[in-house]
């Protein structure tokens, strides 16, 4: 006996999701790859792998390496490019139940709002994700080589522009590597977004002994799995107290275990990523032990345990 | 798993029953297996050796963490396998040239056993590689099936005294055809191996098709992390290098098409 689906339904700024289980960008493809090994039609949603408005080659080869309980990767958002995504790729996501975000990344200001313009109002598309924390490109941001992610006022004027330009729900995803992520994801609100995912990976490295080098020929990658979920749960739990939009929690999470603990300290819904690639089936897998977890828990709405792990005072803020 | 025993020094023959993934698997595909137990992330592809209706064989080298849990695993241990996944030898366009050279070298061989099986009642040549003659691998599996073997070890413990690659040059002189008649090369082995095959085979104008192995993450053509250089293109790829996914494109590709 599972719970009904209505109990796991939550609502992610102005989207309603049919369950808190998403897949995380760039470890679902475009989702028509995973399509003979997982019902997609059960997944609260689906991110895009991220695009960019020129298609990109990706990075050279070695592009990943291995970690302890986790990985190393360096891809450079190797993607197709807008056009050829949305006459080759948004057809498939327009057919699936899921709600549907498609990451987006510029390399200035000017090019999100490029992107957004050319998917606002197109069937498939129920969301942006803002990308702006990859670690494995060059950024031109603010005249400089600095990730948007890592500076207040440039998270805020991607919002700020993009939100002017599209009526699509607007989810800024943040990175760990940042001193205030309260500041970084305050200013994401004020400048209009309807929600915040938090964390994309971390930048990390290998070194190899023979060669003496860095594994990766991208020299660092970003790293992922669950080593940096302790890190993930700690941004989210601090994120939600500080803004009053819903956070979506990312990192390392391999089963509903896992998910829970996300959700405990207030995030709206979850992403699934790494954990794909050691099982296809991952994210389902997450959701129906969320499913049993209720039914055994006696807990009538997911949404219940929202926040739960939250002091009294964060709680309440929001009706603050 | 069905049984679970070492066939040469640090090489296990590992046989899991699956009445799913043989019927469908094809030589030069592989299965991603998952490790049971906390000693690494990440699951680890195996190509076939041999596939049946109800059961798999793969070799496993016991080279780190992950194959060396495999290794010690019992009978009767339950595994994860994902599979077949990949694109496998052209074994139509091997069968009708002038004939076939399996090159394999170290624990590049099953694939080539694989094949061998696969193409059945063709025979050809088998030229396997390894550092000493302990580690040999599966000549009795060739010769069992007709085909003609030779032997090459790095230290002269069997066979030719050197690389693989002398017998392939020796054995490509020895099928002069061209065109429709030329010989088909299969290989899998070290990268260095695989880039000589590919040389040989162009200077003498046989068909050559090469098992890759890249690290690895998902298996299934999301992560992109198995990405090889290429030469060919397709018209609306990006500008810049162009690249192809071991997993999903390969792990067999045409030799001329891999940037060595």
């Amino acid at each position: 006996m599972v719970a009904p689906e209505s109990s796991l339904a939550v609502d992610l700024g102005p989207l309603r999701l049919a369950n808190p289980v998403l897949v995380a960008s760039g470890t679902f493809g475009y989702a028509s790859e995973l399509a003979g090994l997982v019902d997609l039609a059960r997944l609260g949603g689906i991110v895009t792998k991220t695009v960019t408005v020129k298609p990109r080659p990706g990075n050279p080869p070695p592009r990943i390496v291995e970690t302890p309980a986790g990985m190393l990767n360096a891809i450079g958002l190797q993607n197709v490019g807008i056009e050829r995504f949305v006459t080759e790729k948004l057809p498939y996501l327009a057919e699936l139940d899921p709600v549907v975000l498609v990451s987006i990344m510029g390399y200035t200001t000017g090019e999100f709002v490029t992107l957004a313009e050319r998917l606002d109002g197109l069937p498939g598309v129920d969301g942006l994700e803002l990308n702006l924390s990859c670690p494995n490109v060059a950024y031109r941001a603010g005249g400089g080589a600095k990730m948007f992610a890592h500076d207040p006022d440039l998270t805020a004027a991607v919002v700020r522009e993009v939100r002017a330009v599209t009526g699509l729900p607007v989810i800024a995803k943040l990175g760990p590597d940042v001193a205030d992520i309260a500041a970084i994801g305050q200013a994401a609100e004020a400048a209009g977004a309807d929600g915040l995912a938090v964390m994309n990976t971390i930048p990390g490295m290998v070194i190899d002994l023979e060669r003496r080098r860095p594994v990766l020929a991208n020299v660092t990658g970003g790293l992922s799995g669950p080593a940096i979920r302790p890190l993930a749960v700690r941004l989210t739990y601090q994120l939600v107290s500080a803004v009053n939009i819903p956070v979506v929690g990312i990192g390392g999470i391999m089963d509903h275990r896992d998910a829970l603990q996300f959700l405990l300290a207030g995030a709206c819904a979850v992403q699934v990523g790494t954990a794909t690639f050691t099982n296809p089936r991952a994210a389902l897998d997450v959701l129906e032990g969320l499913e049993r977890y209720l039914d055994e828990a006696g807990v009538e709405r997911l949404g219940d345990l929202i926040g739960a792990a939250q002091p009294p005072a964060a709680k309440e803020q929001p009706d603050e | 798993m069905l049984g679970n025993r070492v066939v040469a020094p640090e090489h296990n023959l590992l046989t899991v029953a699956t009445r799913e993934i043989g019927p469908r698997a094809q030589a030069g595909q592989f299965v991603q297996i998952r490790v049971p137990g906390d000693a690494v992330f990440l699951p680890r592809p195996f190509s076939f050796l041999a596939a049946g209706d109800d059961r798999c064989a793969f070799l496993s080298r016991a080279v780190g963490p992950g194959t060396r849990t495999l290794a010690g695993l019992a009978q009767g241990t339950e595994l994860e396998l994902l599979g077949p996944l990949g694109r496998g030898f052209d074994l139509a366009a091997a069968g009708a040239g002038g004939g076939v050279i399996l090159v394999g070298g170290g624990v590049g061989v099953p694939p080539l056993v694989h094949a061998a099986a696969e193409l059945a009642p063709l025979t050809g040549t088998a030229l396997i590689g390894a550092a000493r003659g302990g580690l040999l691998l599966c000549e009795e599996e060739f010769a069992a099936r007709g085909w003609r073997v030779r032997v090459a070890t790095d230290d002269g413990s069997r066979g030719h005294h050197g690389l693989v690659t002398a017998l392939l040059e020796q054995a490509l002189a020895a099928a002069p055809g061209r065109g429709a008649q030329a010989a088909t090369v299969l290989a899998c082995g070290p990268h260095a191996m695989l880039h000589r095959c590919a040389e040989l085979a162009a200077s003498t104008g046989a068909a050559c098709q090469v098992a890759l192995e890249e690290p690895m993450a998902c298996g299934f053509g999301v992560c992109l992390g198995c990405a090889i250089r290429v030469h060919s293109r397709n018209p609306d790829d990006p500008p810049g290098p162009a690249y192809a996914l071991v997993c999903r494109d390969g792990p067999v590709f045409p030799a001329e098409q891999v940037l060595w």
